[in-house]
């Protein structure tokens, strides 16, 4: 597996690169009615248009803007996103002995967007299911952001 | 507070300069290698077209992006050297400041010479000499010019000439008497009916470099009786300039009309060399004021000011220069040279306006250039992050094509080192960009400390003028005569004191007052004859034994600053019989700090020692305005000048401040004032311009926070 590693408040997080298909600074953003609070609006991505969605916000962090700040263009099925994120660091392939699966939430369920954790030499870098990540209901993130928390102090 | 080193604005600005050429250097380097790199990707990538199309495309993008960043690099090379003249000129501005400091203080200086000649050649003593022709009243003539050169203590020599040539009279060396001398050209052009002034020669019978003062001795018809000649000695002017406390590296000089080096800070240059050499000495012969950037003889680089005087008051000048020659370190230089002022009409009332102007450009311009490489350094640094997705974007395909891929990625590895490099670069050079912003708020800051001093230097030397004034005239026999029989409003009295007050042009008035503290003589307002100023403190100091010399106040009939010189007249007993006062109209030191060089936006004043202001630009601010909460006395008190900041109680805003404390000159000791220079701080150093994009982000973050 290899992934492309990324940063949000400082914690590294990664999306497998097969879901990655490239990686812009924060695009000029057009902002669109009706949409949830962590969807920005919209970006040209040369002939396409696509939704951006911030990352930070979903996870109900305070986001902040910085020129490091940029845009992780996902493939979600048939749909491509931007996913707003505060820095990139590079593609990463682990060795497979880093791997390990997604643990339990606080109830007991697995979670949902969180498909894997890779160990680094210096914590843990949450590999995240984004599609998942999106489509999670509010209980389940606020579960989850407890989770992590364990996740991360246990490492 | 202030230190040779700190102050040295030269080293600061040019080691900045040097910073940035060489890290302009590494970052050539740094886009060369990944233009090369990318280039041979693309190449790579096209070859195995159908698994890595996509990654020949990235490849040629950082390929493109390095060459954009080669081309902003050569505009950056551009810039650089843009400022690095630019910072050669500001310190020549700076340079061409302290020449007009120096030059503003030596035409003062003269102007009291060209004074005191004329003033002594309506002594009494020295008119009966020359109409009485006795060895007694040659005596008496020499007594009389011994006293006045020991009061004004800057001559070397002083001696009397009558029709026919010969020295009857002397100060000093008693031995000179019955030299001929009738073919010197100073003697011939005095007896013309002219004060003559002479350049700066070393006088074979004085034995000493002077610059001879002479002035026709008239009777009261107007006839001319002969000349007095007052030999200046050169060690005062030497003095002046030593005490301007140059920078090592700095040699400053006075040249005549010819060029001839006439004083400087490296004295045996004096009379042996000629400035005309330099591009500015040459200017400087042509009367010209301005600054220029050239090579000394041995090649080194120089950042030079003229300045070419223009008299003062009544005293015309003698076309003489003032030249602050720099010596830089190893710079690479073009040479410039720029006229600011063409002074070949030496009528032309001193006037600060040219001077503030060429330094405030200078600053101006330097903060503008920073401006466009911090817009450039922007634009690089854009384009940094570009190539570092880029590279990002790279390694994403080169990870897809799995096995085909790994040469790739190392390439994209690569590429994206680089691009973490050059972004250490922009660091770097946004680093020496903000200390140069500081070395030119700083020169600023220097300047605030050089103009407190040099004004106080001017202020100082000017009252030690006035107090050397009224010991001297305070001699005068026709004065010690009335008071020693207590006449009343004597003609004779009265029309020598008025031809003083017009000889020196500084003074409201003069009055002559009995012991009783009557006025019995007055120079312009006889009105006042008969006033009795018993209870004033310049009387009691006079009467009292002492040279009395007051604080600055302002008259409430006159609505004028004065001041009051008092000295008590003492007969051939030595017993006192009177006291003279001078009023000094301190409008002439108003007027010596509204010539300070300091740019526009920044004041100077004058302080007593209570932190009051007692001179200014501005006649409404003396005694009204006070610096008392700023603490400039304990800061004067610990040195002698220096350097603060403060924030002005009104609109918060930041100023900085220069002072200097008044040690008096000579035999004036001072009254413990203080200048101080304040300028307000620059507002548009602090906040970094944003760039549209930026402003862009801005408003789409607070839309995001507003939702989140």
């Amino acid at each position: 597996m290899r992934y492309l590693s990324f940063e949000i408040r400082g914690e590294q997080f990664g999306i497998q690169l097969e879901k990655v298909k490239e990686v812009i600074a924060f695009p000029p953003i057009t902002p669109a009615p009706g949409m949830p609070s962590h969807c920005l609006g919209l970006m040209r991505l040369r002939e396409q248009v696509l939704p951006v969605i911030d990352l930070r916000i979903r996870l109900k962090l305070v986001p902040t803007l910085t020129h490091d700040t940029a845009v992780v263009v996902c493939e979600l099925g048939k749909t491509t996103v931007g996913l707003v994120v505060d820095f990139i660091n590079t593609v990463v392939a682990p060795d497979t002995v880093d791997i390990m699966p997604a643990p339990l939430g606080a109830d007991g369920h697995a979670i949902g967007f969180v498909s894997s954790i890779v160990r680094r030499e210096k914590g843990l870098t949450l590999i995240l299911d984004v599609g998942q990540l999106i489509s999670a209901s509010d209980e389940e993130l606020i579960q989850t952001q407890a989770a992590f928390q364990q996740i991360r102090a246990a490492a | 507070m202030s230190d040779q080193n700190e102050l040295n604005l030269s080293n600061r600005l040019m080691e900045a300069c040097g910073g940035l050429e060489k890290s302009l250097q590494t970052f050539k380097d740094i886009n060369q290698k990944a233009h090369f790199i990318a280039l041979s990707a693309a190449i790579e990538g096209a070859r195995m077209r159908s698994k890595l199309g996509t990654f020949s495309i990235v490849a040629s993008q950082i390929a493109n992006q390095a060459s954009n960043n080669i081309q902003l690099s050569e505009k950056l090379e551009g810039l650089i050297g843009k400022i690095t003249t630019e910072s050669l000129e500001a310190i020549a501005v700076r340079n061409y400041e302290l020449a007009s400091d120096l030059i503003d203080k030596l035409d003062r200086n003269l102007f009291e010479r060209n004074c005191d000649v004329q003033a002594w050649a309506t002594f009494d003593e020295v008119k009966n000499a020359l109409k009485l022709s006795s060895d007694e009243n040659f005596e008496r003539a020499s007594a009389i010019l011994h006293r006045l050169t020991s009061i004004y203590v800057v001559y070397a020599e002083s001696v009397l000439l009558d029709l026919t040539g010969n020295i009857v009279s002397a100060a000093s060396n008693k031995s000179l008497i019955g030299q001929d001398l009738s073919a010197r050209d100073w003697y011939k052009a005095a007896l013309g009916g002219q004060v003559f002034v002479s350049d700066l020669h070393f006088s074979d019978f004085v034995k000493k470099r002077c610059v001879f003062y002479c002035a026709p001795v008239l009777d009261d018809n107007n006839t001319v009786l002969g000349v007095l000649c007052n030999a200046f000695n050169w060690d005062y002017a030497l003095e002046m300039i030593r005490s301007a406390d140059f920078a090592k590296e700095t040699r400053a000089s006075i040249i005549n009309f010819q060029g001839t080096v006439i004083a400087s800070t490296h004295e045996n240059q004096i009379l042996n060399d000629n400035s005309t050499w330099m591009r500015a000495g040459e200017l400087a012969a042509e009367n010209c004021c301005g600054f220029s950037t050239e090579k000394a003889r041995n090649g080194e680089p120089l950042a030079i000011g003229f300045s070419h005087t223009k008299g003062y008051n009544a005293y015309k000048g003698k076309n003489w220069s003032a030249i602050v020659a720099e010596t830089l370190g190893d710079v690479e230089m073009k040479v410039v040279s720029k006229v600011l002022e063409n002074r070949s009409h030496v009528t032309t009332p001193l006037k600060g306006s040219a001077n503030r102007i060429a330094s405030e450009i200078s600053c101006q311009k330097l903060l503008a250039t920073m401006k466009e490489i911090d817009d450039l350094v922007l634009e690089i640094n854009s384009n940094n992050r570009e190539v570092k997705l880029l590279a990002v974007n790279a390694s994403i395909q080169a990870g897809l094509a799995g096995a085909d891929g790994e040469g790739f990625s190392i390439i994209a590895n690569e590429v994206a080192v680089l691009a973490k490099k050059s972004l250490t670069f922009v660091e770097e050079v946004n680093h020496i960009t903000s200390s140069l912003r500081h070395a030119v708020e700083y020169s600023s800051s220097v300047r605030l400390v050089d103009a407190a001093k040099d004004t106080m230097s001017k202020v100082d030397r000017n009252l030690f003028e006035r107090y050397c004034d009224i010991q001297a005239w305070s001699i005068f026999s026709k004065l010690i005569q009335v008071c020693d029989a207590n006449l009343s409003s004597d003609a004779e009295a009265n029309l020598l004191l008025e031809k003083v007050h017009r000889i020196y042009e500084v003074y409201h008035d003069i009055y002559l007052v009995n012991l009783d503290g009557k006025v019995i003589a007055t120079a312009i307002n006889r009105g006042l004859i008969g006033q009795n100023y018993s209870q004033r403190d310049w009387f009691k100091g006079a009467t009292s034994g002492n040279i009395f010399v007051s604080d600055i106040y302002v008259s409430e009939t006159l609505k004028m600053p004065l001041m009051s010189f008092s000295s008590p007249v003492t007969n051939a007993d030595g017993k006192m019989v009177g006291v003279l006062v001078s009023r000094f109209n301190c409008n002439f030191l108003n007027d010596i700090i509204r010539a300070t060089i300091i740019d526009s936006s920044s004041k100077c004043y004058l302080l007593n020692h209570d932190s009051k202001v007692i001179a200014s630009a501005h006649n409404d601010e003396i005694h009204a305005k006070s610096f008392c909460d700023l603490g400039v006395g304990e800061y004067s008190a610990k040195d002698e000048h220096g350097y603060f900041e403060a924030k002005s109680k009104q609109g918060g805003v930041d100023q900085s401040y220069g002072f200097n404390i008044s040690k008096g000159y000579n035999t004036y000791r001072g009254q413990k004032w203080v200048t101080v220079t304040e300028r307000p701080n620059r507002q548009s150093v602090a906040v970094k311009p944003m760039d549209s994009e930026d402003r862009f982000r801005i408003q789409v973050l607070e839309k995001a926070k507003r939702v989140g």
